[in-house]
């Protein structure tokens, strides 16, 4: 059998050494070559600890993570780093460019591209994500969807052969959601993507190869999407989606659609 | 915030808005320079024509270039003073003891200040035209022979190009905060000195607190698009020399020239 495109084993991760709580605490698990892997879990889970890890910006204390056969260690993680693509739930303190195709162009900037090449993988970035004709436009004016989607083209550009979605798409407006979930699912079938999607999304974590439920660090179960929402009817929603739960049944108004704690902020600052 | 013009960037096409940022930023601090050359009403006259005619090429109404002056008037009119009271010679009109106001104490003064109205006009004349990420390119580019001297000068730019980014995102936050604290009766522009400074405490800490985090987020958002500090980056963005930039060349060394002719050889006022 081939050897996973990711390998996770036995990580073990604390924010402080001084406190017994573990972030993450003996994870292992593998992702194959352009398959497509939900992890779902409550905030405070480790999901978004576990993503960081995944691309060298943190480092477990135990265990080890082999990324395309290679163990991912300082060293190594500039090379990886080519091949993995992290992109992270606030959109806003991302961008590094002025204009969308300035901040499509810094990763590619980074790797020294020629500037013919940088042109060609802007665009062709801009137009999966459908926001080609906003290539001129200041990313920090856009709508919280175009910034994801911004955001995400920033590392498709790069060309990974592994995605690394943080709670990326949660603010997209449920039409452009479906637009960039089948670009991507067409990356994931055509040029053998592999897609780690971290979500609050029960319909993205649905359409998932498979799916892996966190709780306080832990693998709590893990399966075809399908098993996991038979065998865990109530998967508990996150605390905005409380909230906003709340505020609805009390008639408040607020848009019906899962919100972000960042965006149920915004909403409650209008 | 909306006074203020220097350092603002207005958009448009004008002849001026087209020049290369290099072209701009060499011309304007050499117009700076040859200044000094002008010493009758002669090269005077000459240097405010041609100041009068960059405003004018800029599309920009002049009273804009006024208020650019406004908020240094103060300090202008305060250097025009000292020099009326202590320079001496020619007919003297006022004299007591130390402090004497002169012919060329008056005709100094009025030069100064001349000098320094040109000097705030020419440089808000480059603000205002120039983008500030093409600035930014443009200091690159003119610093570029200071890297055989181990200067990081791309690490500056990109500093300074990240900060001129993140400005509006600090002001929407301002905003945000002061909001805040109104929503909780805190009062701004009232009171005495102290109190009015104090209040503007629980406005710069959560600012403070929150660019420390953005800062990070910024810093792992680079680093996951392969940002190393030390590594060779190609750029996207391309400076352009153009006829025109050569033509705004020329015209600085036709008024040097026009300058060297009309100036007064030997002692000044003569």
């Amino acid at each position: 059998m081939k050897e996973p495109i990711v390998q996770m084993d036995n990580i073990v991760f604390r924010y402080d050494r001084r406190i017994q709580q573990e972030t993450i605490s003996n994870v292992s698990l593998a992702v194959e070559e352009g398959e497509g892997l939900a992890i779902v879990g409550d905030n405070g889970s480790g999901k978004s600890t576990l993503a960081q890890m995944l691309v060298g910006l943190l480092t477990p204390q135990q265990g080890s993570i082999r990324i395309l056969g290679k163990v991912l260690n300082d060293n190594t993680k500039w090379e990886l780093r080519r091949q993995i693509g992290l992109v992270f739930q606030n959109p806003d303190n991302q961008f590094v460019g002025t204009t969308v195709q300035d901040d499509i162009a810094f990763g590619l900037e980074n790797l020294n591209m020629p500037l013919q090449e940088m042109r060609k993988r802007v665009e062709q970035a801009l137009e999966m994500v459908d926001m080609l004709e906003y290539r001129f436009h200041d990313p920090s004016r856009l709508s919280g969807g175009q910034k994801q989607r911004v955001a995400i083209a920033g590392i498709l550009a790069l060309n990974p052969s592994i995605l690394v979605l943080d709670e990326a798409l949660v603010m997209l407006d449920p039409k452009s959601r479906r637009l960039l979930l089948s670009t991507l699912h067409d990356l994931k079938r055509n040029n053998g993507l592999t897609i780690i999607s971290i979500t609050h999304d029960m319909d993205e974590a649905a359409a998932a190869d498979r799916m892996v439920v966190l709780k306080k660090g832990r693998v709590e179960m893990e399966g075809y999407p399908s098993d996991v929402f038979v065998k865990k009817q109530e998967l508990e929603a996150p605390f905005a989606e409380r909230i906003r739960r709340i505020l609805a049944q009390h008639g408040c108004g607020v848009p019906n659609k899962y919100m972000t704690e960042q965006e149920m902020v915004q909403w409650l600052w209008k | 915030m909306n006074k203020l013009i220097l350092g603002r960037y207005l958009p448009g096409d004008s002849w001026l808005h087209d020049l290369d940022p290099r072209a701009k930023l060499v011309a304007g601090v050499y117009f700076i320079l040859i200044l000094f050359i002008a010493n009758n009403w002669q090269t005077y006259a000459l240097l405010w024509l041609f100041t009068l005619l960059v405003m004018k090429l800029s599309n920009i109404p002049y009273r804009v270039y006024i208020r650019g002056v406004r908020p240094l008037i103060w300090l202008i009119l305060f250097t025009v003073f000292l020099q009326i009271l202590f320079t001496a010679g020619g007919t003297i009109y006022i004299d007591w003891g130390i402090i004497t106001i002169s012919e060329f104490g008056l005709i100094n003064g009025v030069y100064i200040f001349f000098r320094f109205v040109m000097i705030v006009f020419i440089s808000t004349v480059v603000t205002l035209t120039t983008k500030p990420i093409d600035l930014t390119d443009g200091i690159n580019a003119l610093l570029r022979p200071l890297k055989k001297f181990k200067v990081p000068v791309d690490e500056w730019s990109l500093m300074l190009s990240i900060s001129l980014r993140f400005i509006p995102n600090l002001l929407d936050e301002t905003q945000k905060v002061m909001d805040a604290q109104r929503a909780r009766g805190s009062e701004f522009g009232e009171g005495s000195l102290v109190k009015q400074m104090k209040t503007l405490v629980p406005i710069f800490l959560p600012l403070f607190v929150s660019s420390l985090n953005r800062a990070e987020e910024l810093a792992n958002g680079m680093e996951v698009r392969g940002y190393q500090a030390s590594g060779t980056r190609s750029t996207f963005r391309q400076l352009k020399w153009k006829f025109q930039d050569t033509i705004c060349l020329m015209a600085m060394i036709g008024l040097t020239i026009a300058l060297v002719i009309l100036r007064t050889s030997g002692v000044a006022f003569h």
